[in-house]
């Protein structure tokens, strides 16, 4: 009968971490514009246990807050934590389509740039049995005839819209003329190419490594600059579609904080993502290591926005 | 055959250990806690219990998973039949029949038998699981956009049994459910519709503030302004707490049936749990003989025990693309996806080879599951009827309470509350003047799912009318339709024929 | 002379009006169709539509008649008469009324557990309750109880202190 003091030992452990929550006031927040459980969730609860974790922070609250690719937690973030020095917003991408789509009265000069800390390549899949055996057959066929090829990806104005709009004007297809069709949430994509419902398909590498893996699809390319580490996949550029384009996810800091506290929260950051507790989500979830900080993120930032506007007007998306 | 066999030896000789009992335990018991709170759907309990399993080992901690899972979705039932305030979308059709045998002193057969059916459902939906798994996986991937819209015309088609005494109002409130579903950016276009320029109503209106504003808060008006003086009527709800041998009796077809119906929707990617339960609801209604279809609207026992029972086969259906494609169909599955990634497992076509203990192991635990939370559950069920014996205001404070809670906590913003308000408003109206509820609920669902794959379907086919015509899957659904809307129409013309003199 | 509008008239002409402000939004959005032939405009017509048709239609139908309506109510003997033909206090919905909305524009700068507060009480009183006190401590008490769970979850409320108790 020793093992039922044990048994309630480990159960009370388990529990312990929640009942953490509740020490001091002294206390940081992390506004996560989504609902618990998706990606900018997990960045912001992953980062909150690192600070936690590291000592660096004694309570960290992450705030929820859904709704039109980030903006809407965006605004209350802008509009609640002014001056807050130990305030973080998760965003990312999504988010600069989001901010040009919907017409946005919130964006990102109202915010302080910190730091990009992470991504995914996009990957065009398309099913083992397709035809099409490299990219070029594939976007020959898009030359040929646009509407015939019709390409799966995330939600329209985002990423893999941007980037199969991109592939088409770099063969002189306009982007508009792209067949796409827009699936909400990786589960119900992933499926219409399994079933061979969508000529090709794109979305982040992580999201279908164990299909290619298992050669259920085939992949063509990836968006990066350079082949991957261990993934034996040619890129969309040295295929001669010159396309280079990522989902990566941000951190922001608070409107009107003073320049010595926005290079705080930098270094706080990359002392938190050096943690173990960061590291093994980021090995765990096949995040690409995308650190950037500061000015360089600034012009990166800007960068990107430039592209995205430029690209979704091609798109005739949110007119 | 062989899921059978790597069941027993490799299955449940993992999940059978006195520690991973225990977590299944702590799993059903957090799950129903937590579950019951509206707007903490399965989904967000899953996710907020997460980090919960991180000290466990991970066999233990997917099982214990799997007991929250089936905990939230029981604890989602308990207020929708109780308190009349659907939680989340797949209990919204138990509130419908369930609160009406709740007020009539008949909440204890309603919990039983939407826990029995839940407990049915998902037994002989995870032993299809277990035997036909990467079967039915590569069956349902051949659906396409095309056979999802004939689905869902067939599911309109359905409506017309719910419409009500009057068509015309029946008519009205699906319009008004469908012109509600528009509302928010259009996915093929990216295009925002109906938002006024708010950017609150970009995602559109969510159907947990529907749902909760049209039962709870409208409700909560009406018995406000019309009913103070009915005192009386809250003192016959002791009743009895089991199901009489009669509810055992009408409560079975309907618990097969619902499985029969929820199992393959689970399936389907994109089928989602709210379909199920509303096909199982109109089906009960239509199959009951008239004697029965008459209590329907007032408390039939038919109309919890299907769609219950169509709730949980779905929610267990799910796990078979998640599991042998790593696809997951609902936010639920989707969770549980992000925990397998904790553990570095990749669901996907290589895990049943990659961690046989692992998937076996889980899918043992999804019978121990079930069996706890019957357990569990059946002696708690005189307990919850007992929360009915609040007096009156208070109750009725609560439910508010926990409907504006459940609208508020997950985007907190004021504006939300603002639509619970004016639905409730809407929802008040209704009573009123007798506008039946299920059109709009339906409307507010398919209607926006059956827009998406008819524009997909066409634009994959760049607008070509006929593929419904020529996908075989596609005719038979469209097939079946027709018929549904032509015989009873035919056999009563008939009747009147041969009864003529 | 002024005619009589029933109360099922007022919803017709709600209906109506909901058809056109649909038909006034939908010359807004884009006609551009893709590939599929229909775009984003298509749908929202055939509702439109149909909310006018059917507003319409219950507009004339429901125009008060001299006999009394006698179809419905001899179906229900389970019901007693008052159910049916209720009078209703616009008092309590008032009341009602007010605990929601001062519910909503309380949230955020008095905090969940003291909004809520005052949102189930005003229901109580709504619903005629005889025990002001004890249901006020209760209230008090479930809302209370509901922020430290939702607090546990790590869902944080809007609170009166930050990172409060209340």
């Amino acid at each position: 009968m020793k093992r039922l003091p044990r048994l309630i030992a480990t159960c009370l452990l388990a529990l312990a971490p929640l009942s953490l929550t509740h020490a001091e006031i002294d206390q940081f927040k992390i506004m996560a514009p989504a609902n618990p459980g998706g990606g900018w969730d997990t960045i912001a609860r992953t980062l909150g246990d690192a600070l936690k974790a590291n000592g660096q922070a004694k309570n960290v609250v992450v705030e929820n807050k859904a709704g039109a690719g980030g903006t809407i937690g965006m605004a209350q973030f802008i509009n609640n934590e002014k001056g807050n020095p130990n305030a973080l917003l998760v965003a990312g991408a999504i988010t600069v389509g989001a901010i040009e789509t919907n017409k946005s009265p919130v964006n990102f000069t109202m915010v302080a740039p910190i730091a990009r800390l992470m991504g995914e390549y996009d990957v065009v899949v398309v099913p083992e049995n397709s035809p099409y055996k490299t990219l070029t057959e594939l976007m020959d066929a898009v030359k040929k005839d646009p509407g015939s090829v019709s390409f799966g990806g995330g939600s329209a104005g985002g990423v893999d819209h941007i980037i199969a709009g991109l592939m088409a004007e770099k063969v002189g297809v306009e982007g508009a003329k792209v067949n796409y069709i827009p699936f909400a949430g990786g589960g119900e994509g992933k499926a219409a190419i399994l079933g061979g419902q969508v000529t090709a398909y794109l979305s982040g590498y992580g999201e279908l490594t164990d299909l290619i893996s298992a050669k259920k699809v085939r992949a063509l390319g990836i968006s990066s600059d350079k082949k991957l580490d261990g993934v034996d996949i040619p890129t969309l550029k040295e295929q001669g579609v010159d396309v280079v384009l990522a989902n990566w996810r941000a951190v922001f800091g608070a409107p009107d904080i003073k320049d010595e506290e926005k290079a705080a929260l930098i270094k706080l950051v990359e002392e938190a993502v050096k943690s173990p507790t960061w590291q093994d989500k980021a090995k765990a979830s096949q995040w690409t290591d995308m650190m950037l900080t500061g000015d360089d993120f600034k012009k990166f930032l800007e960068e990107e926005q430039k592209v995205t506007a430029e690209t979704l007007k091609k798109l005739k998306i949110g007119g | 055959m062989d899921g059978l066999y790597n069941l027993f030896t490799v299955g449940f000789a993992t999940a059978l250990t006195p520690m991973n009992l225990l977590w299944a335990l702590v799993g059903c018991t957090l799950g129903t806690a937590i579950g019951v709170l509206p707007g903490v759907g399965p989904a967000v309990t899953v996710a907020l219990l997460l980090p919960v399993t991180q000290s466990i080992d991970p066999t233990g901690a997917l099982i214990m998973l799997a007991g929250v899972y089936y905990g939230a979705m029981f604890g989602g039932s308990t207020t929708s039949i109780l308190l009349n305030t659907p939680g989340e979308a797949g209990s919204i059709v138990s509130a419908l029949e369930g609160n009406k045998m709740a007020k009539a002193g008949r909440g204890g057969p309603a919990l039983s038998t939407a826990a029995i059916g839940s407990f049915v459902a998902g037994s002989i939906a995870t032993v299809l699981l277990t035997v036909l798994a990467p079967l039915i996986a590569t069956l349902t991937l051949k659906l396409g956009p095309v056979e999802m819209f004939a689905l869902m015309v067939l599911t309109f088609a359905a409506v017309s049994a719910v419409l009500g005494n009057s068509p015309l109002k029946g008519v009205i409130s699906l319009l008004i459910g469908l012109a509600i579903g528009l509302i928010g950016i259009e996915q093929q276009s990216g295009q925002a519709r109906f938002t006024f320029g708010s950017a609150a109503l970009l995602d559109g209106i969510d159907i947990v503030v529907i749902a909760m504003g049209l039962f709870a808060i409208g409700e909560t008006l009406y018995t406000a302004t019309y009913e103070n003086h009915l005192k009386a009527r809250v003192e016959s709800l002791a009743g009895r707490f089991w199901m009489s041998k009669e509810d055992w009796r009408r409560s079975w077809k309907p618990w097969l049936r619902g499985t029969a119906i929820g199992f393959p929707f689970g399936t389907i990617p994109a089928g989602g749990t709210e379909m199920p339960t509303f096909l199982s609801y109109s089906a009960e209604r239509k199959l009951a003989p008239p004697e029965v279809q008459k209590e329907f609207g007032k408390g039939a026992i038919e109309g919890v025990a299907g769609p219950e029972a169509a709730n949980n086969a779905a929610v267990t259906g799910t796990l078979i693309p998640l599991l042998t494609l790593g696809i997951p169909t609902s936010a639920t599955a989707a969770i549980m996806l992000a925990a397998f990634q904790q553990y570095n497992i990749a669901p996907g076509p290589l895990l049943f080879d990659t961690n046989p203990e692992l998937v076996w192991g889980l899918i043992a635990s999804l019978y121990i599951g079930n069996v706890m939370l019957l357990i569990l559950n059946l002696p708690l069920v005189g307990l919850w009827v007992q929360l009915l014996k609040v007096p009156r205001p208070l109750l009725y404070g609560g439910i508010v309470v926990l409907a504006t809670m459940g609208a508020y906590a997950l985007r907190q913003n004021w504006f939300d509350l603002l639509l619970l308000y004016i639905v409730g408003l809407m929802g008040f109206v209704m009573r009123r003047y007798d506008f039946p509820v299920v059109p709009l609920i339906v409307g507010l669902i398919v209607g926006p799912m059956a827009e998406k794959f008819f524009r997909r379907a066409m634009s994959i086919n760049q607008g070509d009318l006929t593929v419904f015509l020529t996908h075989p899957v596609s005719l038979s659904l469209l097939i079946i339709t027709l018929a549904i809307l032509i015989v009873p129409t035919y056999l009563k013309r008939r009747q009147n024929y041969l009864n003529k003199p | 002379m002024l005619k009589r509008v029933t109360g099922e008239q007022w919803i017709a002409l709600g209906v109506i009006l909901i058809g056109l402000i649909m038909a006034w939004q939908i010359t807004g959005m884009s006609q551009s169709t893709g590939y599929a032939g229909i775009g984003p405009r298509f749908f929202p017509s055939v509702i439109a539509a149909g909310l006018l048709l059917t507003g319409v239609i219950l507009f004339i139908q429901s125009r008060p008649s001299k006999h009394p309506e006698t179809e419905d109510k001899t179906q229900d003997p389970d019901h007693p008469l008052d159910y049916e033909t209720p009078h209703p206090n616009w008092r309590m919905f008032s009341i009602a009324s007010a605990a929601l909305i001062l519910h909503m524009s309380l949230i955020s700068t008095l905090g969940f557990t003291l909004a809520g507060t005052i949102l189930c009480f005003g229901i109580c009183l709504a619903l005629e309750t005889e025990n002001k006190i004890r249901d006020l401590i209760l209230s008090f008490l479930l809302v209370l109880g509901l922020f430290h769970l939702f607090k546990w979850l790590g869902l944080n409320l809007p609170a009166l202190i930050t990172g409060g108790v209340i």
